[in-house]
């Protein structure tokens, strides 16, 4: 699965790259700009890791702007900090991360924080494979009534000049 | 050049006593190529220095005249470091006054950094000091509030830091190197800012530099840069030169026990 790791300190970056690394396909960002746009891409990542305080866009205004822009909405984003203050972190809850680190993180708690996440991520994708295929059935039974409500009038006439019908009415 | 060891002459670029930058500082050593470097840097920046290479001389310099700043050899056979530490300080007590005695070893511990502090010096280096260790020392006694600069030894819980790194040595070598290399570059930015006068520069360095500190595991250094992140975001700079000295001369001696591993 495809992680970014958005963190402007060489040394936290490094260290999240390689407590992550094998785990994760891993693209790094050292702004907040250059995350955004690695966000929006096509193929990009689902899942990220942003640090709080980066030049550029900082961690909750990339949460804004994923959460308000329909395409990425549903990225799992964790923010990293340590602002670890109830008031911070509720901002930064609001501004539509899904989790959130402080600083100095423990790598027990990184790992499961992260491990959640993914299984989060997969199950999105999951249910969206679902939902597509359960779009397709519809889409499919739709065909189908359309053909039904075509082919009933000659069903009619047909069931007319049916031989029982013809035994029946000779009687 | 022309200079002799122990005999109360004075060597330095300038003896002018307007010079208000020049310090007198007294280097007890015998390793003559350590002492000729110290020299030499320490006269590069303008300062008077006598060079003793025993514990008679030293003492005999000592009483003789006032120093600022005294660097001690501690391994030197000569020169009976912890007994003439004793001496200078029992002198103190009688006649008053405090001169800081830079401990200098050339294979520095944790626990010989402790001993050291322990029996009365006033910081720690490993030998040969580089230039920017001695003009750290030599700000803190310009500063306004010297004995407390560097009363406190920086510590480093090197198994926290370990700890964090799931046990990996190369990553915690990785990592400090990364630490050890964007250092001076924020403290060089804290300080233009105090320049400047631009506290949200100040406090986004001491931000980033509070940030590894407390993952390092390096809880006074990380202390002294969450003030200044504070004073920065509150943009009270009054007191932030003299933390700034601080944290130079504890991230210094920082990366004297960092290099060891």
């Amino acid at each position: 699965m495809k992680l970014l790791i958005a963190e402007d300190d060489p040394f936290f970056r490094r260290i999240l790259e390689q407590l992550l690394g094998s785990e994760f396909e891993i693209s790094t960002a050292a702004d907040g700009n250059l995350a955004w746009t690695m966000l929006q891409q096509e193929t990009g990542p689902r899942l990220a890791i942003l640090d709080w305080v980066m030049p550029g866009m900082t961690g909750p205004e990339i949460c804004r702007r994923v959460r308000t822009t329909p395409r990425v909405a549903s990225a799992y984003l964790i923010l990293l900090t340590d602002k670890n203050s109830a008031a911070d972190i509720t901002a930064g809850l609001r501004a539509g991360a899904d989790d959130y680190l402080t600083k100095p993180f423990d790598p027990g708690e990184l790992r499961a924080r992260v491990g959640m996440a993914r299984r989060i991520v997969e199950l999105q994708a999951d249910l969206a494979t679902q939902v597509s295929a359960l779009e397709d059935a519809l889409q499919r039974e739709k065909l189908l009534q359309i053909r039904v409500s075509l082919l009933r009038p000659s069903l009619h006439t047909a069931t007319l000049a049916s031989p029982a019908t013809v035994a029946e009415i000779s009687k | 050049m022309s200079w002799s060891v122990g005999s109360s002459a004075l060597w330095g670029a300038t003896n002018d006593p307007g010079q208000k930058t020049g310090r007198r500082i007294l280097v007890a050593e015998n390793n003559t190529a350590n002492s000729i470097l110290l020299l030499r840097t320490l006269e590069s920046l303008n300062h008077q220095v006598v060079i003793a290479r025993n514990s008679r001389q030293t003492l005999a310099e000592f009483g003789a005249l006032s120093f600022d700043l005294i660097f001690m050899d501690m391994e030197s056979s000569e020169l009976d470091a912890f007994a003439t530490i004793q001496a200078i300080r029992d002198r103190e007590k009688a006649e008053g006054g405090h001169v800081p005695i830079i401990a200098m070893t050339e294979h520095p511990t944790s626990a010989d950094r402790e001993l050291c502090l322990a029996q009365g010096t006033d910081g720690y280096s490993a030998t040969p000091l580089s230039q920017e260790e001695i003009e750290t020392f030599l700000l803190a006694i310009a500063s306004s509030e010297p004995a407390q600069l560097w009363r406190r030894p920086v510590l480093w819980d090197r198994a926290k830091a370990l700890d964090r790194l799931e046990g990996d040595e190369g990553l915690l070598r990785e990592v400090v190197g990364i630490f050890l290399e964007g250092k001076p570059k924020m403290l060089a930015k804290m300080e233009q800012a105090l320049v400047e006068k631009t506290p949200k520069v100040l406090e986004l360095a001491a931000h980033g530099l509070k940030s590894e500190l407390a993952y390092l595991g390096v809880l006074e250094a990380c202390d002294t840069a969450r003030q200044l992140e504070e004073m920065g975001k509150k943009e009270e700079l009054d007191n932030a030169k003299v933390l700034v000295a601080r944290l130079r001369i504890q991230l210094s001696q920082l990366d004297g026990i960092m290099r060891q591993i």
